[in-house]
């Protein structure tokens, strides 16, 4: 039975928390992701959830937590943003190692500095290494539905990894969209309990978090790395279950109007929505534009990037971070995927929306002419390229 | 090779005992059984757990008559002792003497 | 005859870890383990005492044992506690931290005041050796400082 409610994302976020009945929350307060803990606290306090809430004192410790508990054999779950996942950086590392599946929403925002507390994804980009699985939504539906799913993927024995499930700051944290949901029953059928294959038990004493020399250290990180490299056919399988169970139907990378596309505009999380009117707008002017929107980031879906995008003259990346001194992160990633294909297109990169400035339809359209227009002379360059920017009042070596 | 677990945990609980310790040893602690009164001093106060303890009869003159009494008596366990000699510093009777290790 | 009333392989903390020989951190630990007994799970702070206790693949502990990193050792133990409560395993369970006294009162002190201060059911070990000492004899702010005639402190 589905219900709908006109919620926040924040709050989808931990009405897939409640209704996948976590067993602890240890959670510390930050601008865009603090409605996640507060709704959890309230759960709570009116009996619908039973759940220990850990009231920890930073990040770091929120994180340490959720490890400590998870390793317990609890079922975790905990929000953060920005600052907040840059203070976890090395305990995500130790998580994912310990292959504990601790699921994390990230209200992406902005890293400091300066200051800012809007939307982009420059905070679970540096988390790009950590060997955590990462989802990002669109929408408020999307964030209740990967929040969920993000549980059954992580719990997996297939892959026990831990995953964050990202949705824009304000844009879709603070944003009230309707978000249908299944009943409790329908949950507890897709979502069974936890069961951990080990845990922190007197009756079966373990050592967990063990110290490895050079004689095992690179068999545990390749045996983590094959896990996730290994984790796609078991995600498609969750989110093709999904959609039988619950009508809604999701993919690792979903094309737009890609199959004639010249031109094929590469986005991930809210703008999403905005890049696919784009390109119904463009289309309806004759210009033969497509688009792609990631969903799954970690593992990186290589193939399925080079089957969307391979007949396209030019890939222009959208993306909402900036690694200083190369190009966006997703760049790489995507330069990657073709890197070894006998033909390819080219492939640019435009830098969108970073701090929460806004991405428009105007914006898309002058990607696609600069694209096409790269596409024409068989060149890019430069490289990256800053949309709605000003750089004349952004002098490098300052005034 | 060693057995990769997931997640690096370890499913063998103390299973550094397969780990002989004895060999860093330069100098080895003895115990003079006579003098032992076995009173644990040493076994609580070993970092490696080398010191167990056991059960044993003594004769001893009390009151003029001889009787066998119970007394514990601390053995030293080789395999691990290192000879860090806190045994013998902590012995409250002198019972414990540090020896040079010869081939 | 004679009967082995306490042999080396009945420990808690066992015989075959690595510590320095004479390391008093390993004695503390054997007695701490003496009195807790088995029914006890330790969340171990980085350090001498996790380093020489559990290089892969063997393990001095035969009691469930976490470590993490470094300044963690109390919010790890807090989640360890916590899901305890939850899953109803928390009866007749001790849960200890260990910790050195930089990993306690230094780099550890934001995680232990966070504990402490939400009142978990977790036993704190801080071993006071008075300095970093598995880096090397480094300082930190437990040490007494130098006195005021400028010279080294005791």
């Amino acid at each position: 039975m589905e219900m709908k409610e006109i919620i926040r994302g924040n709050m989808a976020t931990a009405l897939a928390a409640k209704m996948a009945r976590v067993d602890v929350v240890p959670a510390f307060p930050i601008t865009p992701s603090t409605l996640f803990p507060e709704k959890i606290s309230e759960y709570i306090a009116n009996g619908e959830l039973d759940a220990e809430m850990i009231l920890v004192e930073s990040e770091h410790s929120a994180i340490s937590a959720a490890i400590g508990a998870s390793a317990a054999g609890a079922r975790v779950a905990t929000a953060t943003a920005s600052q907040g996942l840059a203070l976890m950086h090395e305990v995500l590392f130790i998580a994912s190692a310990m292959r504990l599946p601790i699921v994390m929403a990230i209200g992406n925002r902005a890293l400091s500095g300066p200051i800012n507390i809007w939307a982009d994804h420059s905070d679970t980009m540096a988390e790009r290494d950590t060997g955590w699985m990462q989802f990002y939504a669109e929408n408020n539906q999307e964030a209740f539905d990967l929040m969920l799913m993000a549980f059954r993927i992580a719990e997996d024995r297939r892959v026990l990894l831990p995953a964050m499930v990202g949705l824009d700051a304000f844009t879709l944290t603070h944003t009230m969209e309707p978000v249908d949901y299944p009943s409790q029953e329908e949950v507890d059928d897709f979502l069974p309990p936890y069961q951990p294959p080990y845990t922190l038990d007197v009756n079966r004493p373990m050592t967990f978090g063990s110290f490895a020399t050079p004689e095992s250290y690179m068999e545990f990180k390749w045996s983590h790395t094959r896990a996730l490299e290994e984790s796609p056919p078991v995600i498609d399988e969750i989110f093709e279950e999904y959609k039988k169970r619950f009508g809604r139907e999701y993919k690792r990378v979903t094309g737009y109007m890609t199959e004639d596309a010249d031109v094929i505009i590469v986005a991930m999380g809210s703008v999403s929505g905005t890049l696919r009117e784009a390109v119904r707008q463009m289309r309806k002017d004759g210009i033969r534009v497509g688009a792609v929107k990631i969903t799954t980031f970690r593992p990186f879906p290589f193939k399925e990037i080079v089957e969307l995008c391979g007949g396209a003259k030019i890939v222009a990346i959208a993306e909402r971070a900036i690694s200083p001194g190369f190009a966006g992160p997703l760049f790489g990633e995507i330069a990657g995927a073709f890197i070894n294909q006998p033909s390819r297109p080219l492939i640019s990169d435009f830098i969108i929306g970073l701090g929460g400035r806004d991405v428009t339809l105007k914006d898309f359209r002058e990607i696609a002419s600069t694209a096409l227009k790269e596409a024409e002379e068989g060149r890019v360059e430069p490289l990256v390229k800053w949309i709605n920017i000003n750089p004349e009042e952004a002098p490098p070596g300052g005034e | 090779m060693v057995k990769i677990y997931l997640g690096a945990v370890n499913p063998h609980p103390g299973s550094a005992l397969r780990y002989k310790t004895g060999t860093w040893r330069t100098m080895k602690p003895v115990v003079d059984e006579q003098k032992c009164i076995g009173c644990w001093f040493c076994y609580m106060y070993c970092p490696d757990s080398a010191i167990q303890m056991v059960k044993r009869t003594i004769k001893k003159e009390i009151g003029g008559q001889v009787k066998e009494i119970e007394r514990d008596l601390a053995v030293i366990n080789y395999d691990y002792c290192k000879g860090c000699g806190i045994c013998a510093a902590e012995c409250p009777v002198k019972a414990i003497e540090m020896v040079y290790e010869e081939k | 005859m004679t009967v082995v009333i306490r042999n080396t392989d009945k420990e808690l903390f066992t015989s075959g870890h690595r510590g320095c020989a004479g390391c008093g951190e390993m004695t503390a630990v054997r007695q701490v383990l003496m009195v807790a007994g088995p029914n006890t799970i330790v969340a171990n702070a980085t350090g001498c005492l996790e380093v020489a206790s559990t290089g892969y693949p063997e393990t001095a502990w035969a009691i469930p044992w976490i470590h993490v990193a470094f300044e963690n050792a109390a919010a790890v133990a807090s989640g360890v506690e916590a899901a305890l409560k939850k899953l109803g395993k928390k009866e007749g369970v001790n849960v200890l931290a260990f910790a050195g006294d930089g990993g306690t009162f230094d780099i550890g002190l934001q995680a232990l005041s966070g504990m402490l201060e939400r009142g978990h059911d977790v036993k704190f070990f801080t071993f006071d050796n008075e300095a970093y000492m598995n880096t090397g004899i480094q300082n930190h702010r437990l040490l007494p400082g130098p006195s005021e005639e400028g010279e080294e402190g005791p």
